[in-house]
């Protein structure tokens, strides 16, 4: 079984750099024509080989569906940048709303694909998706995200990408639900060695991004100080204007970091 | 190149999208639906105002800024745009300061001069009116679009079902931040040259405002949607709202800033130009202060001046751009300590209470409505707030036992409720459980002879400990259980409950 696992993987790693590369590929070139390495994996007894075959065809099934989202996301795209995805003559937005609404389902449908099959990756999709600017569409992206969460970070270089998306993402946005979606991400990144930089766009959040989305950063604050970060925080508390709740919840945060660092 | 089928396929899919039910249909909440005139502050249509908020708080918050249509029409509409214009002035200059503090002054002034022709292209400077006795919205674009600002309810569904666009100031300061985040966009457009020509950089934010943001060059290209572009420039270049408002310079009702800024006392007898309550900076805690025969008092928020009120300190209007040192000497009160004992029938945090009739729970305190509360629910008072009006209106923030937290309205001086009934057992299952517990903090946490007094020793994590009482403290609502330990007894911190709950941090409650 181990090794039926590993060819599961290596297909499905192979079909999703694909995808995420937006390459043309046929199902013979992978399915067929496995590597020597992959043949070498294969070579397995009868009732293991009908196994696997079970595994090709529902990686096969899996592989056409996302080529088709891919395909319709690309024309989503094309269609939205023309204003062209609905005709309503009563409503300025109504090419708008048509597309998100159908982007929003093509992004809950590859948040099935990987609650089916772990292995999954879509990080390179939701760097482009997470630019959209639409919050119900970064709200797709960033669920698609969570669901990755369980899964240890991969290499740097592409956490780094990934995790600089999401941040100019965030940066675009306007919404505070949606920053609170982002948080256990974000903590996921503050922990896989990458504290400085969710310090660092916290820390502008608060100072001077839009009012609600520095509020609920300033209340989430608490989750990113540490011993080396919380002068800065302090100056950002006292640059704030003095009534704001941006200011109450930030002074609320560094008091309970002192609090930890103290015992209580 | 397209292959054979595709045509088939895309033409399948714009039908489906096409076909595809909006989220929110046509004049959703939209209760006792009025018209009206495409002049200043009666355009149509409007609705019932308490879809959406309490009519009591909004008589208390922007009572000045309804147009009565039972009165004189052209006084009342020259009274009103002279309140609604500072309203709306404030609000852009406040907003664009505090998210570029170094703006320039042209700058200020061509987002100030936008925003007010947003606010005449979208709702003719119209927000609550008053027809028949009853509070209205204005709604436009068959219903989706709420208030001053047209926030649209497909876009901003959220924001829109919690109240955010029924409030004056809260429509405002949402269409700023889109309109802000497409006037930052305009600077760097193709279609604008360069960052200071205001003029296209306000055409291109309204495009993006009025169309989603892939149409910021809209007003540049024949488009189907032409006429509200054009529209917009002849409202900004005609600047038709300073023929109707006749004091400019008008000192509005109440400190918009601080409300757009989320303040805790922007309002009512706060709001007045005689200022005797400050904020102040104690052992770096803030207080909202009060002078009295040169006697200063202080508690710990500004939301709680009204309870210094009921102590017999005179509070009017608070001064809350800055925070200064309170003078040593000055008496600090415990929000929880002071009004409970001034206030009567005030259910402490950390208690519960129990609906003796179907309540509305509420986003904030009067706003938007969540949901229903039965009667005879079970609810955990997590806050409380006491508005400074004439009769003290106490409102509770509670979690409900299907977890959803949200604000109730309590009681006031005058109405002993008949809303809620105080349960006078101590130890709610949601916030502090009596009995067994775990400490649960890494480093453990120090065992205090008093709530945040003297040490006796530090309890590691995951001691088993007992949980004997409570008390909450302090302006984030801080949470002390006095508890039995084989390490001896005492006080230990547990967290708080505002305005992150991070009692599970601390304490984990309930385990063996």
């Amino acid at each position: 079984m181990k090794a039926l696992s590993a060819w599961g993987a290596l297909v499905l790693i192979l079909l999703i750099t694909l995808f995420n590369a937006g390459r043309e590929i046929r199902d013979e070139k992978y399915s067929e024509n496995p590597t020597a390495e992959s043949q070498e994996n294969i070579r397995a007894p009868a009732s293991i080989k009908s196994e696997s075959e079970k595994t090709l065809s529902f990686l096969k099934d899996q592989e056409r569906q996302i080529r088709s989202m891919q395909s319709e996301l690309h024309h989503l795209k094309k269609c939205w940048e023309a204003d062209s995805c609905r005709v309503d003559s009563s409503d300025p937005k109504s090419s708008h709303f048509a597309a998100v609404e159908r982007i929003t389902a093509v992004l809950k449908e590859l948040r099935e694909i990987k609650r089916k099959n772990t292995a999954a990756n879509f990080s390179i999709l939701a760097r482009e998706w997470i630019h959209f600017p639409d919050d119900h569409v970064r709200s797709g992206v960033l669920d698609l995200l969570l669901q990755e969460l369980g899964d240890e970070l991969g290499d740097e270089k592409s956490d780094r990408q990934t995790l600089q998306a999401v941040l100019e993402g965030l940066r675009e946005s306007i919404s505070a639900p949606l920053i609170e979606k982002a948080m256990p991400i974000l903590e996921n990144y503050a922990r896989g060695g990458f504290a400085r930089e969710v310090q660092s766009f916290v820390a502008e959040s608060v100072s001077n991004g839009p009012i609600q989305v520095s509020e609920i950063m300033a209340a989430q604050a608490g989750r990113f100080i540490d011993t080396e970060s919380v002068s800065r925080f302090r100056a950002i508390s006292d640059s704030l204007p003095a009534h704001s709740r941006s200011r109450r919840n930030l002074e609320a945060s560094i008091l309970e970091f002192k609090r930890r660092q103290s015992g209580g | 190149m397209l292959k054979p089928g595709t045509w088939l396929l895309l033409f399948t899919f714009t039908f489906s999208i096409a076909d595809a039910a909006s989220t929110t249909p046509n004049y959703w909440k939209c209760n006792n639906r009025i018209g009206g005139t495409w002049e200043f502050a009666t355009a149509p249509q409007a609705c019932d105002a308490n879809s959406f908020g309490e009519d009591q708080t909004l008589k208390h918050r922007y009572g000045v800024q309804v147009l009565d249509l039972s009165v004189s029409r052209s006084a009342e509409r020259a009274r009103y745009m002279n309140e609604l214009y500072a309203v709306i002035r404030d609000a852009a200059d406040y907003y664009i300061r505090r998210r570029k503090p170094n703006v320039s002054d042209t700058e200020r002034q061509a987002f100030r001069r936008a925003i007010l022709a947003v606010a005449h292209q979208e709702s003719f400077f119209s927000h609550y009116r008053k027809s028949s006795g009853a509070y209205k919205l204005m709604r436009g674009d068959f219903g989706h679009g709420h208030g001053l600002m047209q926030i649209d309810d497909r876009f901003h569904f959220v924001n829109i079902d919690k109240g955010y666009a029924w409030d004056l100031v809260g429509n405002l300061r949402l269409a700023l931040e889109i309109y802000y985040q497409a006037w930052e966009q305009a600077a760097k457009a193709s279609c604008v040259s360069r960052g200071s020509n205001f003029q296209a950089r306000t055409r291109s934010a309204y495009s993006a405002y009025n169309g989603g943001p892939s149409q910021i060059c809209r007003w540049t290209r024949a488009s189907s949607w032409a006429a509200n572009d054009l529209g917009f420039f002849d409202k900004w270049t005609d600047r038709q709202w300073e023929r109707y408002v006749s004091q400019p310079n008008k000192v509005s009702s109440f400190n918009v800033g601080c409300v757009v800024d989320g303040g805790e006392s922007c309002f009512g007898d706060d709001s007045n130009p005689t200022v005797t309550a400050f904020l102040g900076i104690s052992n770096e805690r803030e207080y909202a202060c009060a002078k009295s025969n040169s006697k200063t008092s202080c508690v710990n928020s500004a939301r709680d001046l009204a309870c210094l009120s009921a102590a017999g300190f005179s509070v009017t209007g608070l001064s809350a751009s800055k925070t200064i040192a309170i003078p040593s000497g000055a008496s600090l009160f415990d929000r929880h300590k002071l009004c409970g004992a001034m206030l009567s029938s005030l259910a402490p945090v950390g208690s519960r209470i129990e609906t003796v009739k179907n309540v509305y729970l509420r986003e904030t305190p009067g706003g938007g409505a969540l949901e229903i509360i039965q009667s005879g629910a079970d609810l955990d008072v997590l806050d409380f707030e006491i508005r400074n009006d004439a009769v003290r209106s106490r409102y509770y923030r509670v979690i409900a036992s299907t977890g959803k937290i949200g604000w109730v309205f309590g009681a006031s001086d005058t109405a002993n409720s008949d809303l809620i009934r105080i349960n006078d057992s101590k130890g709610g299952e949601r916030i502090v459980k009596l009995g067994p517990a775990l400490v649960a903090m890494s480093g453990g946490v120090n065992l205090r002879k008093t709530p945040g007094g003297e040490r006796i020793v530090v309890i590691p994590t995951g001691t088993r400990v007992t949980i004997e009482d409570f008390e909450i403290r302090g302006r984030d609502n801080e949470v002390y259980v006095l508890v039995r330990s084989a390490l001896g007894g005492g006080w230990l911190y547990a967290g708080r409950i505002l305005p992150t709950m991070t009692i599970s941090e601390w304490i984990k409650m309930g385990v063996q």
